[in-house]
């Protein structure tokens, strides 16, 4: 018996594709992302009486024009979106994994590269229209504090150039990430950010004069084509090794303004840009051999699956070995208990975190301060991104939140536990650190604290908010690649390990971290207030 | 009268079968096997599966909604092995499973929208007629995510329904639904399972009793039992019991005994004791209902 006429595969990878999209802008997180969009094309593009510029090149600023505007933006935009698209796009198949209409779309005569093609183009369409509202900004900016009229094809021309195949590949990715066990959680999010910083540094490091080389067709964010853009022109109007700038930075006002012409668009060029994006075709189908259709013995090997089983293994002598780990013989107040019993559940679930703190006390103690500060911290905060992501939104997860806030006096301190227990997970990370830094460095001791409670309140105020732990990893992922970029910069050193931090930044990162708090308070204020 | 003897007569032939299952076997991967040689064959009408928590029925369930597949034996839908070419099954299957979830942000409207375009269904008045059905037409313009337990699930037996299914898969389906939606529910499935095939799954035995033709019993991966209600009942009959327990007492015979329903006094409890012999001296037999029949198949066993 069938209802209805035409069914085509086409029309399914639409329902898919769209279906996707409207979900994800329905979402609270989604708003968040464009109200940071305007916010950062606001900041991105500055005021030049500030004294600040977008471009540079060999010191003098680029005039403000579509191409320069345009060119900087886009490149800017392929370097976020490579990271940050793969956490916003990065849960479509668990979505429908934890909903359980997996199994309803497995039961129908849906295919599997139907499937995941129209996951992949909704992730697609969605990141599209996160980069239209962004170059809607920007032109905007263009109109508010440009020098040349506005020529929209300018940035069409650009924006798919660059932009197109970070989103194509960076969906694709994202999608086999997720069709890979192993990949899927919080692991698969830290490796991402190591393979983004791969797929963005090798090429920028290779990059040479010749518009088209093996290279070029596998550099997805167009770090050649971008750096041979500027300096095509550069060389030939300073005739000199061209340096040029892209981003916000302090120019000399009595340089002559430079004016950059354009991209000079050419064939090879083009099927560069092509070829680059076609590498998401290899990851499509790395994730359709993978892809388990939700079928239960192929995702957990059954009700007691291998990874719970080894996590299982794994927990049980540590919860031997450690009383901490007996919530219930614990009395005290409710909001230390509350607090005490989300620290012992982070380590029951994820027991690795107990060797992950060991081994960063271990480091911190053995490695000289310099290597403290450019190398142990940074790996510290990423563990905390992975450990501290998970804490605002288990309990939804595991649909268990309703028996938690059904115990007297869980419900109110909820969201305060999670954050004392966040931020008690992070100072256990920092310990070590602490004690090296408080006695030689007393202010970048306190930064430290600030930075952990900054990444404490962060990791649950956008968990409770978004309702995903994908936003804050994102964030915080893209955040630290920023801080790591900017040695010298003292609004960017939030924990004080590049001894740049100083009282305003230090203040500011503290007030940053009162408001991720509140954020966390909110969030909570609307799952109760839905609850009801 | 021992367990060998309380065997159901077999029941008649299905008129025309459907589906038949031959041996089918499901072993995860880390050695436990949920489902354990298991035949069945069935026809038109409602196949209410019991059995207790672990039982198996979910994954049988799952084998024969296609999503996984038997580690032996075969599913046959009509001449078809299914897992072999699924989509003769799927093209007219429609499965509800356990804790169905929903999109949050979607409206009832744009999610059932959704589940008939996967299915080939692109009539906007049969997604409106389903959502009339399920009486969520008042609501289909707002998100689910606000919905209730017993909304979100009456929207997922009609995202089953939608295709007009001729095999219909429901888990647990009436769990999170009020008694009136319990009704409405057991009525449709009635309906449908005059000459289509339905299996359902559920721990209320009261869902079964007006609407499933046959009923099918699981345990450890097994299947125990087949029979049509009557039978069952049948098969129980010289079992069922019924005693005043001094209270002192009750704990003990509890430990012993078979009780399927008990209602305390002052000083004693009126117990209802599935047993094949009189379990008590001042037990009395009483006619048996569909929950001690289940009682009894579980403990004692019935034939098919």
């Amino acid at each position: 018996m069938t209802v209805g006429a035409r069914d085509t595969a086409s029309r399914r990878i639409l329902t898919i594709a769209g279906t996707d999209v409207r979900m994800r802008l329905a979402r609270g997180s989604t708003v968040v992302v464009l109200v940071a969009l305007c916010i950062f094309a606001y900041v991105l593009v500055p005021d030049l009486s500030t004294g600040r510029a977008l471009m540079q090149v060999n010191g003098h600023r680029a005039l403000y024009n579509s191409a320069t505007i345009a060119l900087a933006t886009s490149s800017l935009c392929a370097v976020m979106l490579g990271l940050a698209g793969f956490y916003l796009t990065s849960n479509t198949v668990r979505r429908d994994v934890e909903s359980r209409t997996g199994y309803v779309i497995a039961s129908t005569r849906v295919r599997n590269i139907e499937y995941l093609t129209g996951k992949l183009l909704g992730s697609a369409a969605f990141l599209a229209l996160v980069v239209v509202v962004y170059v809607l900004n920007v032109m905007a900016m263009q109109l508010l504090r440009g020098e040349a009229p506005l020529e929209p094809l300018t940035y069409l021309a650009l924006f798919v150039a660059i932009v197109g195949p970070v989103i194509i590949v960076v969906s694709a990715i994202a999608l086999m990430f997720e069709c890979f066990r192993p990949l899927s959680g919080r692991i698969g999010d830290v490796l991402y950010f190591f393979l983004w910083a791969l797929l963005l540094s090798v090429p920028a490091a290779t990059a040479t004069n010749e518009s088209s080389t093996v290279g070029s067709h596998f550099d997805v964010f167009a770090m050649s084509f971008i750096i041979n853009a500027g300096n095509d022109q550069a060389t030939s109007d300073f005739h000199a090794h061209p340096e040029v700038s892209i981003g916000s930075s302090r120019f000399d006002p009595t340089r002559a303004p430079w004016r950059f012409k354009g991209v000079t668009w050419s064939a090879p060029v083009i099927v560069a840009r092509l070829t680059s994006a076609m590498l998401a075709l290899p990851a499509l189908l790395l994730a359709w051999l993978a892809f388990a259709r939700f079928d239960p013995a192929r995702m957990n090997g059954g009700a007691t699956g291998s990874r719970a089983s080894v996590r299982g293994e794994m927990g049980a002598p540590l919860r031997g070995v450690l009383p901490v780990l007996r919530p219930a013989s614990w009395g005290g107040p409710g909001l230390l208990r509350a607090t005490l019993s989300e620290i012992a559940l982070t380590l029951m679930i994820r027991p690795a975190v107990v060797l992950a703190v060991i081994a960063a006390a271990v480091a911190s103690a053995l490695v000289p301060a310099t290597a403290l500060r450019s190398a142990v911290l940074p790996i510290i905060f990423v563990a905390l991104v992975v450990t501290l992501a998970e804490i605002a939104t288990r309990d939804r997860v595991a649909r268990v939140d309703g028996i938690r806030n059904g115990i007297i006096g869980v419900r109110a301190s909820s969201v305060y536990a999670k954050l004392l227990a966040a931020f008690a997970i992070a100072l256990a990370f920092l310990l070590v650190p602490l004690l090296r830094t408080v006695i030689a460095r007393p202010a970048d001791a306190l930064s430290l604290v600030i930075g952990g409670w900054l990444f404490a309140a962060a990791g649950v105020g956008l968990g409770m908010l978004s309702r995903t732990p994908k936003l804050f990893a994102g964030v915080a992922l893209l955040f630290l690649y920023v801080v790591m970029s900017s040695a010298h910069a003292p609004e960017f050193d939030f924990a004080g390990w590049n001894g740049a931090a100083d009282s305003g930044s230090r203040a500011a990162y503290f007030l940053t971290a009162m408001l991720f708090s509140a954020l966390a308070v909110l969030g909570d204020w609307r799952a109760s207030r839905e609850a009801h | 009268m021992t367990p060998e003897s309380l065997v159901a007569p077999p029941i008649a032939a299905p008129p025309a079968v459907a589906l038949t299952l031959e041996g089918v076997t499901k072993r995860f991967r880390n050695g436990v096997v949920a489902v354990n040689d298991l035949s069945l064959s069935l026809g038109t009408g409602v196949l209410a599966l019991l059995g207790p928590n672990g039982a198996g029925k979910t994954t049988l369930m799952q084998m024969i909604a296609t999503i996984t597949r038997p580690t032996a034996g075969r599913i046959r839908f009509g001449d078809v092995d299914i897992a072999r070419e699924p989509d003769v099954l799927r093209r007219t299957l429609g499965y509800l499973p356990q804790d169905f979830g929903v999109y949050d942000g979607l409206t009832a409207l744009e999610l059932l929208t959704y589940f008939a375009a996967l299915k080939g269904i692109h009539s906007r008045s049969r997604v409106h007629e389903m959502l009339e059905l399920v009486n969520l037409h008042s609501v289909a313009d707002r998100a689910v995510g606000g919905f209730s337990g017993g909304m979100k699930q009456r929207l997922g037996i009609a995202q089953a329904l939608i295709n007009d299914p001729a095999v219909l898969i429901v888990d647990e389906p009436t769990a999170g639904l009020d008694p009136e939606e319990r009704l409405r529910f057991r009525n449709i499935l009635s309906d449908i399972g005059f000459d289509r095939l339905v299996i359902f799954s559920t721990h209320i035995v009261s869902d079964i009793e007006s609407i499933a033709t046959e009923i099918a019993v699981m345990k450890s991966g097994r299947l125990i039992a087949t029979a049509a209600p009557p039978d069952f009942l049948r098969a129980a009959a010289g079992s069922v019991w019924e005693a005043s327990i001094p209270l002192a007492r009750f704990e003990e015979e509890r430990k012993r005994l078979r009780i399927s329903r008990s209602v305390r006094t002052d000083d004693s409890v009126h117990a209802r004791v599935v047993h094949p012999e009189r379990p008590l001296e001042e037990a009395t037999l009483v006619e048996p209902e569909l929950e001690d029949a289940f009682i009894y198949a579980l403990t004692f066993g019935v034939a098919r």
